[in-house]
Formats: structure tokens, C-alpha cells, sequence
């Protein structure tokens, strides 16, 4: 029998087993820039001008090309282009022109404001992208203005929606639900409803080590903000297990890379440091970072810490809270503690 | 006269092979093409275009298999390439 199939899951799940293994960077993200059109308050990524200055030197457009083609030798397989916002970059089609024309699975991850009838026309041209994942950030135009400072940001992604659907691009819809936007959180997934596409929504919203000025500490839900809702039972089963290793949890490790604006080499967009910057040959600097990655430790606190069964560490988002992945942060700490105060309240309520 | 239309480069990930779209080719195809190994051989022909009876060969000559079987296996393989959209 000659395979000539399209691919299913099964097949998916056993090239990243493989890659993972073998330490393959099968799904490679190219974080474009750390510039958007769009002032998100839970934004972990978007840099003002003066401090992307700071920081370092945005790749070139040959840059991100080298380092796409020694991305392809290496075996990616999956091509997430990111931001900010990919699309605002000033070079953005020059680059994505070349990059369809090697053989990647192209991801694009938007805030769909700028996909207009000329961005399709030059998907026509160049090649239309894998898949597009289109954050949502409220139902209306209203709530785009509070939450993203865009006046027009929701007839923006509805347009952007209509347009790739109808040129047959799989849309994938995702939204983050902070105090600004809670109260269009039905209408969110009445909106994906009558597009015909499925939504899912987080309230992980994350403090920001790389310079980015969010408010997520004031605007995030923790899941102890909800106690009516959060059963007993869902506390039971979101307890993390005693971890062995920092990475325990994580699915990335071993197959995914981030390259950033500036050319680092990052696990995760949340995991900043250890990094590596990109010095022209892509995998070597791949492994270089794996190997600094073993050197992680757990935060000392960790051991003996009496709310770790409710802590969702991992040294991303501990990176992301405390500006380094071996450190804690007190306001996070507070988190696992408050759940596990709400799980404690809810085992002696069940018991009485 | 069997043809692969162009648009498309084959990869080798893992043992994997895979035949993927690019450029304008996207908007047509979506995903990419699982290839066997003999599948990369029988697709490399195809590009420049080829007769059942030569993929065949192409079988006999590289494979231990009999005439009757690569016969087969080429006509379910072009059947598969007819119905993705891939052949010309
Ligand atoms: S956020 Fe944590 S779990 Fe996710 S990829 Fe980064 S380190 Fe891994
Ligand atoms: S709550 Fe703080 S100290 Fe406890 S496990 Fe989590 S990060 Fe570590």
C-alpha cells in the first residue's frame, strides 16, 4: 500500500512524539515584531517604541529568511508567525511571500484588523496561510475601545472572519477574558456561533517580564474570583501533582521554538530568559538553548511550599510573574494560595 | 499521460515523507500529502509526468514485488492523487 493520504491527527501526534524525542524543533513561532496597532491591557508582548529601542535591533527581513530556510533544514514543520501584530510589520508580505514558498504549515496568529480585502489579495497570491487563530477581545465596537484602544477593532474581526471563511481558511477563534471585557463573555460565543466556529477562552492572564506595560495584576480573574461556579470537583482534578521536573507539564520543551523581534531564541514567548541570541546557524543555537533549559531549577520556596498543589507554575509563567524562572512572585503565590483556601472551604461545606 | 500539477515541495521530516503546498497551490490544497517511500519515487516521476505502465516499472525495478501487485498499488496510488486534486 502507497500512502498518498492527507494527514490526521494520528500522524500529527507521532511526528511531535518523534520530534520531541529527538529534539527536533518540528513547530517553530517567528514573533515579528513587538509592535502592533492594538493596545491590549493583558498584552505581554507589545513594546512601545523607545523600549523595543532599548531592548535590541528588529531582525530584517533577509534575517527572518535565513533563519526560515535553516528552520526547514532543521525539520519545522509548523510555522506560527506572531507579534504584536504579524501583519503590522512593515515587511510582513515580503516575508511571508518567501516563507510559502518553502514548505511550511503556516500559522498566523492576528488580531484580524488588518486582514481586508487587499490583505486577501495578496493571500491569493502568495498563498494562504494554514490556519488563522484570531484573538477576540469583546462582542462589540464598544468594548474594542476599552479593552484595545481600536474604535472599529470588532467590525474589523468580523470582516476579517467573513473574508478568510469565505475563502475557505480554517479559523480558529480564541478570546481572554479580563474585568474589561467579562461582560461580553456570552455574547463572545454567540458571536463564534453564528460564524460557525468554535471558540475557547482563557482568564490566564499574565504580568509581563519583557517590558511590556499591561495591567494584568488589575484586570485578571483568578479562579478563586468565581466560587460559586468552581465545584469542588474541578478544584480535585486542577491540582498539579508534585512535580520532578520543572517541565514536568510543559509540551513544548524539546520541539517548539520562539524566535523573537530581536533574534532570540526563547522555549516559549513567556519564558525570556534563558535565551539565546540567533547567531546564523539555527540549530546549533536550538540546541545551545535546550542545554541552558536543563540548568533550570524549581524556586527554592517551591519545596516545602504549602500551596503548591494549586500553584500552575511552570517556568513560563514564573518567568512571566517574577522576571526569572527560578524566582516567585508574591502576588502569584497569593493565587494558589486563595484556591486552595476555596478548596479547603468547599471540602468542609461537602463534609458538614 | 499522468501529471502532478506544480505548486508543491516534497519534505522529509523524521522517516516522513510529505508533499506540501506552497504558494497559490495553498488555496487549493489544504494540508499536506502523506508520501510512503515508494510514494516519493512515483511522485518525483510525476512531476515531469508519467504513464501507468512506467510508474510500474518504476516499482518492479526498485521493489521486490510482482507486476500484478505494482500495477495495482500504482492505480490506487494515482486514485489517491486524483482524488486530493493533486494530478493535472
Ligand atoms: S508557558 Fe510553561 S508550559 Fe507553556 S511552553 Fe512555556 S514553559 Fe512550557
Ligand atoms: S505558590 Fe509560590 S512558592 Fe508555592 S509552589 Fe507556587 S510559585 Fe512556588
Amino acid at each position: 500500500m502507497i500512502d498518498c493520504q492527507r494527514f490526521g491527527d494520528d500522524f500529527f501526534d507521532a511526528i511531535s512524539g518523534w520530534a520531541r524525542v529527538n529534539k527536533i524543533p518540528l513547530n517553530t513561532t517567528f514573533e515579528l515584531t513587538p509592535f502592533c496597532n492594538f493596545s491590549c491591557v493583558m498584552c505581554y508582548i507589545r513594546l512601545n517604541k523607545e523600549t523595543a529601542k532599548k531592548q535590541g535591533e528588529m531582525l530584517t527581513a533577509e534575517q527572518w529568511l535565513q533563519i526560515a530556510r535553516q528552520a526547514k533544514d532543521a525539520g519545522t514543520l509548523h510555522l506560527t508567525l506572531t507579534g504584536g501584530e504579524p501583519l503590522a510589520h512593515p515587511d510582513f508580505w515580503e516575508i511571508y511571500a518567501e516563507l510559502n514558498k518553502m514548505g511550511f504549515l503556516i500559522y498566523l496568529l492576528s488580531n484580524g484588523s488588518l486582514i481586508d480585502e487587499q490583505a486577501m489579495d495578496k493571500f491569493r497570491l502568495y498563498g494562504m496561510p494554514h490556519m488563522v487563530k484570531l484573538t477576540v477581545y469583546g462582542a462589540s465596537d464598544e468594548t474594542y475601545q476599552r479593552v484595545c484602544g481600536s474604535a472599529d477593532g470588532f467590525t474589523r474581526v468580523s470582516r476579517a472572519i467573513d473574508l478568510l471563511k469565505a475563502a475557505g481558511v480554517p479559523v480558529k477563534l480564541t478570546s481572554t477574558i479580563v474585568k474589561e471585557n467579562a461582560c461580553d463573555l456570552q455574547q463572545i460565543y454567540a458571536f463564534a456561533r453564528e460564524k460557525g466556529l468554535s471558540m475557547q477562552h482563557t482568564i490566564s492572564v499574565h504580568k509581563s517580564s519583557r517590558g511590556s506595560l499591561n495591567t494584568a495584576e488589575t484586570s485578571r480573574f483568578e479562579f478563586a474570583d468565581f466560587p460559586e461556579e468552581i465545584t469542588l470537583e474541578a478544584l480535585e482534578k486542577s491540582k498539579f501533582p508534585n512535580q520532578q521536573s520543572p517541565f514536568a507539564w510543559c509540551a513544548s520543551r524539546g520541539k517548539n521554538l520562539v524566535v523573537t523581534w530581536h533574534g532570540h531564541f526563547q522555549l516559549c514567548t513567556m519564558l525570556s530568559e534563558p535565551y539565546v541570541q540567533y547567531s546564523g546557524d539555527f540549530l546549533s543555537d536550538f540546541h545551545k538553548l535546550d542545554n541552558l533549559l536543563d540548568e533550570i531549577k524549581s524556586p527554592e520556596e517551591c519545596q516545602g511550599c504549602e500551596w503548591k498543589e494549586f500553584c500552575q507554575r511552570c517556568p513560563g509563567i514564573l518567568c512571566s510573574e517574577s522576571g526569572h524562572p527560578e524566582k516567585t512572585d508574591k502576588a502569584f503565590c497569593l493565587m494558589a494560595k486563595r484556591l486552595q483556601d476555596l478548596y479547603i472551604r468547599k471540602k468542609e461545606e461537602t463534609q458538614l | 499521460m499522468y501529471k502532478i500539477k506544480d505548486g508543491f515541495i516534497v519534505r522529509k521530516i523524521g522517516n516522513q515523507f510529505m508533499a506540501v503546498p506552497v504558494g497559490g497551490r495553498t488555496s487549493e490544497i489544504h494540508g499536506i500529502i502523506a508520501l510512503s517511500e515508494s510514494g516519493v519515487l512515483l511522485w518525483s516521476a510525476l512531476e515531469n509526468g508519467a504513464e501507468e505502465q512506467a510508474l510500474a516499472d518504476i516499482l518492479t525495478e526498485n521493489y521486490d514485488v510482482e507486476r500484478s501487485v505494482a500495477e495495482k498499488d500504482v492505480k490506487a496510488f494515482l486514485d489517491g492523487l486524483q482524488k486530493q486534486g493533486v494530478l493535472q
